[in-house]
Parts: C-alpha cells; sequence; structure tokens
C-alpha cells in the first residue's frame, strides 16, 4: 500500500466535499489559513507605514540636501500597472482552472510569474539602475538616496524592499504552481490551491496601491 | 514533466483499447496488461497510470466505470465572470491614471490633494479585495474578519493624527 504515495492521496477527504461550514460557507481550510496570514501580513505593513507616517508627520524637514526631491511617479505608475495586469491574468488563471483548461490555466499563470519578474526588474531599476540603458536613470541610490542617511530613504527602502520581497516569494509560488498546473496536479477543476495563490499574489497588488499613495504620490 | 495519475477502471467484457489512448494511460502493474487481454463476463477492476484526468463519460460510454480518481471538484457554487474581471482592470487602469494626473493638478490645495488620494487607493484596494479576491462570493463572516481587520491601521492612524493635531494646538496656546 505505502509504496503507491498516490493512493494515499485519495483517503483524504477532497477539499470541496467538506460538509459546509456555518461561519466560513465553503471556504477550504487552506483558504482560510491564508486569509489570517495575509491579515497578519497586513499588520506588518500597516505598522511600518504608520512609523513612517509617525516620522514624516513629525520632521521638521522631511527630504535632506542631496536627496532626490521625488521617486519618479510615472516610472512607479507603470510598475503599478504591471501590478494590476499581473492581478487580471492571475484572475484568468483561477477561471481555466474551475473549467478543468489545464493548457489555459497553465499559460495564464506563467504570464503572471512574468509579470512578477518584470516588476522586481523595474524595482532593479529603481533602486540601482540595473537597466540604466534602457530608462537613462542610473537609480535613487546613485542619485543619493541612501539608506539610513536619513528617515525618509530608510522608511523608503524599507517598505518598498520589504513588498519587493513579497513580490520576489509570490513569484517563485507562481512559477511552482504553474509547473504543477502544467503537470496535471489541478485537473478536474481542482481550483483550491490556485485560489490561495491568486490571494497571495491580489494581496501583493493590493497592498502595493497603498505603498504607492503613501510613499510616492503624497508630495513632500 | 508530467504528473502520473492512479486511476481504477471497473468493467467486464473487452477492454476499451482506445482509452488508453484518449488518457495518455497505460496499465500499472503486469498483473493490470493482463487484465487488459482478458475478455470475461466476470467484472474485473484494472489500475491504470495516466496523464489525463479520467473521462468519466467516455469511460461510461464502453460500459465501464471509473472507480478510483476520477473526483471532479464540485465547482458548482464557484461563479465566474471574465466580463467583471476586465471591467475591473479597465477601472483599476483608469484610476490610476487619475491618480497620478491629480499630483499634477496646478493650485491643487494639499489637504484635498491628500484626501483624494487617500480615497482612490482605498477604492483600488477594495476593489481588488472585492472582485479579484472575491470576498463578494464569501460569507459574510468572512468579509467582516477581513475588512475589520484591514481597518483597525486606518482607525489607529486616525488617532494618531487626532493626537498630533491635537498636540500641535496645545503647544501654540
Amino acid at each position: 500500500m505505502g509504496a503507491h504515495a498516490a493512493d494515499d492521496h485519495h483517503h483524504e477527504l477532497p477539499f470541496d466535499q467538506w460538509p459546509e461550514d456555518a461561519w466560513t460557507g465553503k471556504a477550504s481550510m487552506g483558504k482560510i489559513g491564508m486569509w489570517v496570514f495575509l491579515l497578519s501580513d497586513a499588520l506588518t505593513f500597516a505598522g511600518f507605514l504608520l512609523a513612517y507616517g509617525i516620522l514624516r508627520g513629525g520632521s521638521d524637514q522631511w527630504v535632506m540636501p542631496g536627496e532626490p526631491v521625488e521617486f519618479g511617479i510615472n516610472f512607479t505608475a507603470g510598475l503599478t500597472f504591471l501590478l494590476i495586469c499581473s492581478s487580471v491574468t492571475m484572475v484568468m488563471a483561477y477561471a481555466a482552472c474551475v473549467e478543468d483548461n489545464r493548457k489555459s490555466a497553465t499559460k495564464w499563470l506563467f504570464a503572471t510569474a512574468i509579470g512578477g519578474v518584470l516588476f522586481l526588474c523595474g524595482q532593479m531599476q529603481e533602486y540601482f539602475g540595473a537597466f540604466e540603458f534602457l530608462f537613462h536613470h542610473k537609480g535613487l541610490i546613485a542619485d543619493g538616496l541612501i539608506f539610513g542617511n536619513s528617515h525618509r530613504a530608510s522608511t523608503f527602502y524599507l517598505i518598498t524592499s520589504f513588498h519587493g520581497f513579497h513580490v520576489f516569494s509570490g513569484t517563485v509560488y507562481l512559477f511552482i504552481m504553474a509547473f504543477r498546473t502544467a503537470m496535471g496536479k489541478y485537473d478536474g477543476g481542482n481550483y483550491n490551491h490556485i485560489e490561495i495563490c491568486g490571494l497571495f499574489w491580489h494581496f501583493v497588488d493590493l497592498i502595493w496601491i497603498l505603498v504607492f499613495t503613501f510613499i510616492y504620490l503624497i508630495p513632500a | 514533466m508530467d504528473y502520473v495519475r492512479s486511476i481504477e477502471v471497473q468493467g467486464s467484457g473487452e477492454f476499451p483499447v482506445e482509452m488508453l489512448k484518449h488518457g495518455k494511460s497505460w496499465p500499472a502493474r503486469p498483473e493490470d496488461a493482463e487484465s487488459l487481454l482478458k475478455s470475461g463476463d466476470e467484472s474485473r477492476v484494472v489500475r491504470l497510470s495516466s496523464l489525463n484526468h479520467p473521462d468519466v463519460s467516455k469511460w461510461e460510454s464502453f460500459g465501464w466505470s471509473v472507480i478510483k480518481g476520477a473526483h471532479m471538484t464540485d465547482t458548482s457554487h464557484v461563479h465566474i465572470n471574465r466580463k467583471e474581471y476586465w471591467v475591473i482592470f479597465i477601472l483599476l487602469f483608469l484610476l490610476t491614471v487619475l491618480e497620478v494626473g491629480v499630483v499634477f493638478v496646478p493650485g491643487i490645495s494639499k489637504v484635498l490633494l491628500i484626501s483624494a488620494l487617500v480615497g482612490l487607493a482605498l477604492v483600488k484596494a477594495a476593489m481588488v479585495g472585492w472582485f479579484f479576491m472575491h470576498l463578494s462570493h464569501d460569507t459574510a463572516s468572512i468579509r467582516n474578519g477581513v475588512v475589520v481587520g484591514m481597518a483597525i491601521p486606518f482607525f489607529y492612524a486616525f488617532v494618531l493624527i487626532a493626537e498630533a493635531a491635537w498636540r500641535l494646538s496645545w503647544t501654540q496656546l
């Protein structure tokens, strides 16, 4: 018996066969778990953003001499658009999975993951000017925004890199899910894990919407 | 890189060999291979290794049934509305354009600008949560839990701002 790992799976009750819960309805255990994690994660971000707000509100001089006055709103708006695009490709992957269309779900998941890769490349450009030949900008560090030199620089890098770390994790997560979908693990409309992955990815987009406003758009 | 699933089919008489091609399947054990060649009236179970999710109705059209590995997820309660997804996508795009546009409005007051930006961000975040994260289809308990949890930091920010304003008014007396 034990030699057939695939067989052992059939002894577990599939997620859609659990009795409906009075409070959480059809939501699977994994989905509720992801929501609990996302709430704790949201409060971590909130802690950073509130610290940023307190420092900024209480400072006499926010922009230090030698620092760039703004962070390049148009470029970052492009990154925002990128995350919005990868959110819509994620729901398309979910829809394809529900409809038991393996090829389409795989395609959309890879598209979503590539959105994540492009976002990370954008952040490399923003910090270090990694794609200077394309954007003709040496990056914020070269412009004089150095972590540790001012409250503004430190909170900026802390919050945006913490978000970037989420994009990185999400991209790895998405590539894994895309490969597993291609392998047929989520055939037969088995959407549960795709939905959970989607929750994480949309949350990364949701947080970026707030970071974009509080860090980039509100003028000094 | 294909995932091999284990399925079991039950039937009698001749084995529908074309189903092997259809499901990208092959007999799992030597005794299953032998079982393919049998044709007696006695009902028998054949275990297959398969690359595709088994097509239950096609097996049934040959008088065979899939007794293991054919579980189809119940998606009857899942609402897929692609048009809604694309409309939300376009709205998110337009609101982003609006946000960037508001920053460059000449002579706009700072209070109005910040309120507009925060308001637009909250609307966008709510749209992502409501439509893309499917909070609209979750139970009230999940929805309230998420909304209250996410709202706590905003209450805290409100208290901080009120406190800072109060302190400022005190020092200016």
